[in-house]
């Protein structure tokens, strides 16, 4: 079954429009995008808070700076932003967070993911793989795609699979926020490299392009921004278009 | 009265939340507070991470045989959520030397080879051990819950008791979603993270008019 999952990038108190992983506007507070997103006719099957600054200023994720001792969220939320250590990745779980998504520090560390694994659970955790083409071959940025690192994505595939990671994130930077779609052969290089969950984000502009995806390449969740703040498409017009084409989808009410 | 059980190993306050939005009155105890129930209560295990650190935890803190006296003699009803669910049975493959509960017969299996979490959103199916209509089918039937373990309890056609099953994706094999015994039962899933229908079964598994 299709996972479609909501992801809201985060700047202060605000989900933010980004492009290419930068923020560019604010869509509306965070609150009002959780609370629109988790009930009702816009209910989706998941959320993504990704702290995109948190990291930069050296400061903790939304969650730990919340003044609630616990935030519940009635769908599965996973929260990413400046999770660098055990601890931090246990906190964030512990104040409401079901799973947690990790890029810059695991790339700093991979071990980091395997403590992370073993103190937390496997299902906890998401390794975030921010990538674009350089020279013919996919490489893995960090820092809010901001940084190159030294790995390329068939690298990075392999490390996180001998350190229990349990699904992946993979964000198409140059597609994410733009006109261009998620490139297909970067689908078809995941679908082939890894038996882990998989979450694509960045492109996702159509429902006829989901429904491509997932019939051609398998991909089974999909990570969307603009689809729904800027391309003006519903939750539920998705969920028909899908289920339209004989993909088994959930339709909540 | 419905009593939720704190463990660290569990995301007990995401039940407890779930449980306030559907008005439901409850208390918080730890293992050895068990002991003080009065009869006929309703228990809820939640369950997030290992068999190893809900076993170590829970037997720290009460002795096997004297909680398993106590939950029968007082004719406590559980309810298991995730790993609370697996906890009821005899034995976990993910623990091998684990103390589980034992209250139901069966053994906790890797979902998939090699080993991976199964994660995402399932319908059930009414599995063939069972004939007759159920007051369950309505909460549980033509409907998505959400599903995050790398373990679960394979179905057992010749197992009594009333169980849904379902088949994780690229599993060849269902294992049990939901399963319903007169005093003990519980899902794989997590009904507080399953949304509006998530919420509606938990509402009418904690009705007291039930237990």
């Amino acid at each position: 079954m299709i996972r479609l999952i909501g992801r809201l990038d985060l700047r202060n108190s605000n989900h933010i429009k980004t492009v290419k992983c930068e923020g560019v506007r604010i869509i509306r507070p965070l609150g009002d995008s959780i609370r629109l997103f988790s009930e009702g006719d816009s209910e989706l099957d998941e959320l993504l808070v990704i702290d995109t600054v948190a990291s930069l200023y050296g400061y903790k994720n939304w969650l730990l700076r919340s003044d609630c001792e616990h935030f519940f969220s009635p769908i599965p939320l996973c929260v990413a932003g400046a999770i660098d250590s055990v601890s931090v990745a246990c906190q964030t779980l512990s104040k409401g967070a079901d799973k947690i998504s990790i890029n810059s520090a695991a790339i700093a560390r991979p071990q980091l993911l395997g403590e992370i694994s073993d103190a937390c659970g496997q299902q906890a955790l998401v390794l975030q793989i921010d990538t674009r083409k350089i020279n013919g071959s996919y490489h893995c940025f960090f820092n809010g795609s901001r940084e190159l690192s030294r790995y390329t994505l068939d690298e990075w595939l392999s490390i996180s699979h001998d350190y229990g990671v349990g699904e992946l994130h993979v964000t198409a930077i140059d597609s994410e926020g733009t006109k261009d779609p998620f490139p297909e052969c970067l689908a078809h290089q995941l679908s082939i490299s890894t038996y882990l969950p998989i979450i694509i984000s960045g492109g996702l502009r159509s429902p006829d392009y989901v429904a491509k995806l997932h019939l051609k390449y398998g991909i089974s969740a999909f990570s969307f921004s603009s689809l729904f703040n800027v391309c003006g498409v519903t939750v539920k017009n998705l969920r028909s278009e899908l289920a339209s084409r004989d993909i088994s989808v959930r339709m909540p009410i | 009265m419905i009593f939720l059980l704190k463990l660290r190993s569990s995301n007990y306050p995401s039940v407890a939340s779930a449980l306030a939005l559907i008005n439901r009155e409850f208390s918080i105890i730890s293992a050895k507070e068990i002991f003080n129930l009065p009869n006929k209560s309703l228990l809820i295990i939640p369950g997030v991470g290992s068999i190893a650190s809900i076993s170590e935890e829970f037997f720290s803190q009460v002795d096997h045989s004297s909680i398993i006296n106590f939950i029968s003699n007082n004719e406590i009803k559980i309810f298991g959520i995730c790993l609370g669910f697996q906890f009821l049975f005899s034995e976990s493959f993910e623990g091998p030397n684990c103390q589980c509960l034992g209250l139901l017969p069966g053994s906790i299996e890797p979902v998939h080879q090699p080993l991976r979490p199964s994660v995402g959103w399932s319908a059930l199916s009414r599995s063939s051990n069972t004939r007759f209509p159920s007051k369950y089918d309505d909460l549980l039937l033509r409907k998505e819950f959400y599903f995050t373990h790398s373990y679960g309890l394979r179905l057992d056609p010749t197992q009594s008791g009333l169980a849904y099953d379902y088949t994780p994706e690229h599993s060849l094999s269902p294992f049990v979603g939901a399963f319903f015994t007169p005093r003990y039962f519980g899902t794989q899933f997590h009904p507080e993270k399953s949304g509006v229908n998530g919420l509606t079964l938990l509402k009418s598994l904690t009705d007291r008019d039930d237990f």
